[in-house]
């Protein structure tokens, strides 16, 4: 039985894998820790944990104050593609990174399944 | 903005200066910023605290831009961080800073802050205890003024 770093990292590879749009996810712990990730080379996975956490946490700050009730996810779109971030249980985030002519609806729904997994092992 | 390491009382001191301030924190620890605006006459203060653990670097580079002043809210008990003093001195100009000794430890008191040589020295240094002194917030208030008036 693999530990649970090793079962997290799976579950991004095989979203990574499995949706040809992702081209790299990050599980981060909501205080800005990396816990595991795919992200491609060069990446500096340790400031990307504590971005993620920041703007996750902006985000859910956002929707409160505008009434929009509990943050279900934030969606960052640059010239050459998305970053994605989902709340993944209490005290982690899943991020994905897609290109630019990503096709969102699918990207997401693969997310929302990964994060519900991801959950189950924190 | 207003820096200095982690646990120094930034979000403290942000919260005790306006009953409207907001601080994004998770279990106490700023994650992304504090914000509070202070306001006299017409004049308008937005002050920005930032997150004091050291991996929120990024963070702190994104929310230092712009600033016109630093208030550094220094743990008296400890030297200054590098990480303060770096955020102090990528600024594109050198920021007019004054510094709030925070003597939250009752043991310990008097001033002990010591500018770093390669810093230009604070404009101010003040010193008191954040939560126990109550009339310590007024004080600050008054200097955060006068160096934005300066
Ligand atoms: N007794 C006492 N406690 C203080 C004082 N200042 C801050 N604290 C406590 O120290 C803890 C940390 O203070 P914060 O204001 O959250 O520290 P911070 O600088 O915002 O820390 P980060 O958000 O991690 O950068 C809190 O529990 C405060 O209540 C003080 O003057 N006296
Ligand atoms: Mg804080």
């Amino acid at each position: 039985m693999a530990n649970r770093a090793e079962q997290i990292q799976q579950i991004l590879k095989r979203l990574v894998t499995n949706t040809p749009d992702v081209e790299g996810a990050a599980m981060v712990s909501t205080d800005g820790l990396t816990l595991a990730s795919s992200l491609p080379t060069g990446v500096d996975e340790d400031r990307v944990a504590a971005m993620a956490a920041a703007v996750l946490a902006l985000g859910e700050r956002t929707a409160l104050e505008l009434q929009r009730g509990t943050l279900e996810q934030v969606y960052v779109k640059g010239s050459d593609g998305y970053v994605i971030m989902m709340q993944s249980g209490p005290d982690a985030v899943l991020e994905a990174i897609v290109g630019s002519a990503g096709k969102l609806g699918m990207v997401l729904l693969d997310m929302n399944r990964a994060s519900k997994e991801l959950a189950n092992l924190l | 903005m207003v820096i200095g390491p982690s646990e120094a009382g930034k979000s403290t001191l942000i919260r005790s200066l306006s009953d409207r301030a907001l601080n994004i924190d998770y279990r106490g620890r700023t994650v992304a910023m504090d914000h509070a605006v202070l306001k006299r006459g017409d004049a308008v203060i937005s002050l920005v605290g930032v997150p004091g653990e050291p991996r929120f670097e990024p963070v702190r580079q994104a929310l230092s831009q712009g600033a016109s002043c630093a208030v550094w809210v220094h743990p008296a008990t400890s030297a200054p961080d590098p990480f303060t003093i770096e955020l102090l001195r990528t600024s594109e100009e050198l920021l007019p800073y004054l510094v709030v000794v925070n003597q939250r430890n009752e043991s310990s008191s008097g001033i002990t802050f010591d500018a770093p040589p390669i810093l230009a020295p604070p404009r101010k240094i003040i010193s008191g205890n954040l939560v126990e002194q109550a009339d310590f917030t007024a004080t600050v208030e008054d200097a955060i003024w006068g160096l934005i008036h300066e």
